[in-house]
């Protein structure tokens, strides 16, 4: 099993926190990718693991070729090109890229970093089980090591792995987002109040949270980034996003990070 | 007429003077009389069907007696509530009822012909309530001979077990007829939520995506339906899309599905999947034939 003690993460959104939960848990030193591969320092600093570092030049920097490569971009797509076209070269011969596959596959993605061999897409959202959850796809014609080294690598740090076929979205993401988009379609036509939406389906049929606050804990960009994948992809009216997202997120409105979304929150339930 | 009419309640609960009228003594009409029963109402259940009428009596018997020996229910309050319950054939017996709850076979015509009788026997101020799951409100109270008196009242199987109910408004509906149904969803323990006349209203609406795009997936070979119910479980729900489909009944959720992308006009996003109606048509109806996405050996 390959060991893992450092690794970067490239890239912005809700996949980012996911991971810094998952990697602080275990100790594993999160660097920034991001800062590495633009060449400047992006985003805020990650919660714990190592300092942020420079990239040094030449043998220094070979030296220092991260193992793992964890990309967690869904919502700017020229950047995760951009970004993954230049990380190719910067991943160690024997490393991992996993990249989120929310918006493109993982061949698309695999595609843009130039060695398929070593990439392998994953879907997460904020969700309801009893330990983090990844969905898993090996990109078309990759060698199925690199999976099988992610399922066993994801394992040894507790996230349980579903491994499915490779499109945009995978499994869960792509489900639930279209689950959200019904909801939010059906809030935009006047059908029900938000709230009513959400209780009827946590009480009608079970689900563990209502819809439209699970979008707001996701982030409306990032859902919405889901669907404009999807209907990209397919080119089927079945997956266009509900207008409802262009508005809000327009507004600013992008879920609990940004204190509203399809719910007004206080700065306490924001930080939950 | 049957005789239980009215009695006085030792327990001078209020609600026992409320008489709720229940059309259909099908699966959906058995849940709801015995939920009224038990939440206090005298529940007046009309069917044509006589063994219809027993099997609603002996579901009301077979709950109240589980209930007494979970300890949820006194042996007194039990056997009161199966007091101010009665089942008659004609819709007669319905005269005096606050509301009328019909609960009859799925189509509008017979819907119709149902509420005809029903607005013929009762007070011209009666709360009509259609229990419906697929089926346009706004269509139905058309027939009507007062069509803002009658509201969507739609319960979820298993009627007296699950706490949801969609107040659904139709074009018609006098406000003061939805506020009255909302109302007495609460009295019958219910938690009400209303919604407008849509094809599927919330829940079948919203659900059909679980179902829909799951499908999807196993029908572009992107996986298994025990690989996907088990990544949809890790992530919080009960039950995974196929597993549940199977407890549903593949019958049921495919005709749900045909219905609402029929009344939509044939919305993309409700087109019902090839491959559940392969399974209909092959008899892999789920638990209940035994066999459906999964086999199930102990039928």
């Amino acid at each position: 099993m390959m060991t893992v003690d450092r690794v970067w993460l490239v890239g912005e959104g809700v996949l980012k926190a996911f991971w810094l939960d998952v990697l602080g848990r275990r100790g594993i030193a999160v660097e920034d990718g991001t800062a590495a591969v633009d060449g400047r320092p992006g985003g805020r600093r990650p919660g714990r693991g190592v300092a942020l570092r420079s990239p040094g030049a030449g043998e220094a920097q070979l030296l220092s070729a991260p193992a793992l490569i964890i990309d967690v971009e869904n919502v700017d797509l020229r950047a995760k090109r951009r970004r993954l076209r230049r990380l190719g070269a910067r991943l160690h011969p024997h490393g991992l890229l996993l990249t989120s596959a929310h918006a493109v596959s993982a061949t698309e993605a695999a595609a843009w970093f130039g060695r398929p061999d070593a990439v392998v897409g994953y879907g997460a959202f904020p969700a309801y089980g009893t330990a983090p959850a990844v969905d898993l796809a090996a990109p078309l014609g990759a060698d199925p090591s690199g999976i099988t080294r992610a399922e066993a690598w994801l394992a040894s740090i507790g996230v349980r792995t579903f491994r499915v076929g490779d499109e945009v979205g995978l499994a869960f993401p792509r489900v639930l987002a279209m689950i959200i988009n019904e909801a939010a379609f059906a809030l935009m036509e006047g059908v029900a109040a938000a709230e009513d939406i959400d209780r009827a389906m946590r009480l009608g049929t079970n689900y563990p949270e209502g819809p439209l606050a699970w979008a707001d804990r996701i982030g409306l960009d990032e859902v919405q980034a889901v669907l404009r994948g999807l209907y990209r992809a397919f080119g089927e009216d079945r997956y266009r996003p509900a207008p409802i997202f262009r508005q809000l997120i327009a507004a600013g409105r992008l879920g609990r990070k940004a204190g509203h979304g399809f719910y007004a929150y206080t700065d306490e339930a924001k930080e939950r | 007429m049957a005789d239980r009419v009215q009695e006085p309640d030792r327990e001078a609960n209020k609600s026992s003077l409320r008489r709720l009228g229940i059309v259909g003594a099908g699966t959906m009409g058995r849940g709801i009389a015995w939920t009224a029963a038990r939440a206090g109402f005298t529940v007046i259940a009309v069917d044509v069907d006589e063994k219809a009428r027993q099997a609603l009596l002996d579901h009301a018997r077979a709950r109240a007696e589980r209930a007494v020996g979970r300890g949820e229910l006194s042996l007194e309050a039990a056997e009161a509530a199966l007091r101010r319950l009665s089942a008659h054939e004609a819709p007669e017996a319905l005269a005096g009822s606050e509301a009328v709850i019909e609960a009859v076979y799925e189509a509008p015509d017979v819907k119709r012909s149902v509420f005809a009788a029903v607005e013929a026997a009762v007070d011209p101020a009666t709360l009509l309530l259609t229990n419906t799951s697929s089926l346009s409100v706004t269509e139905i109270a058309a027939g009507l001979r007062r069509p803002e008196r009658l509201v969507g009242m739609h319960f979820f199987n298993p009627a007296d077990v699950m706490p949801l109910v969609e107040i659904v408004r139709a074009a018609q509906s006098d406000p003061a007829a939805v506020a009255a149904a909302v109302s007495l969803a609460e009295s019958l323990g219910k938690t009400p939520i209303v919604v407008r006349d849509t094809p599927g209203f919330v829940v079948n609406r919203v659900a059909r995506a679980y179902y829909n795009e799951s499908l999807r997936l196993i029908e572009w070979g992107q996986g298994k339906p025990e690989a996907i119910d088990a990544l949809f479980e890790a992530r919080g729900f009960k039950m995974g899309p196929f597993a549940l489909q199977d407890l549903i009944g593949l019958d049921v959720n495919f005709a749900t599905t045909s219905t609402v992308f029929a009344q939509t006009f044939y919305e993309p996003r409700f087109r019902p999947s090839l491959l559940q109606k392969a399974y209909v048509f092959a008899g892999r109806l789920g638990r209940k034939r035994g066999r459906g996405f999964y086999r199930y050996d102990d039928r």
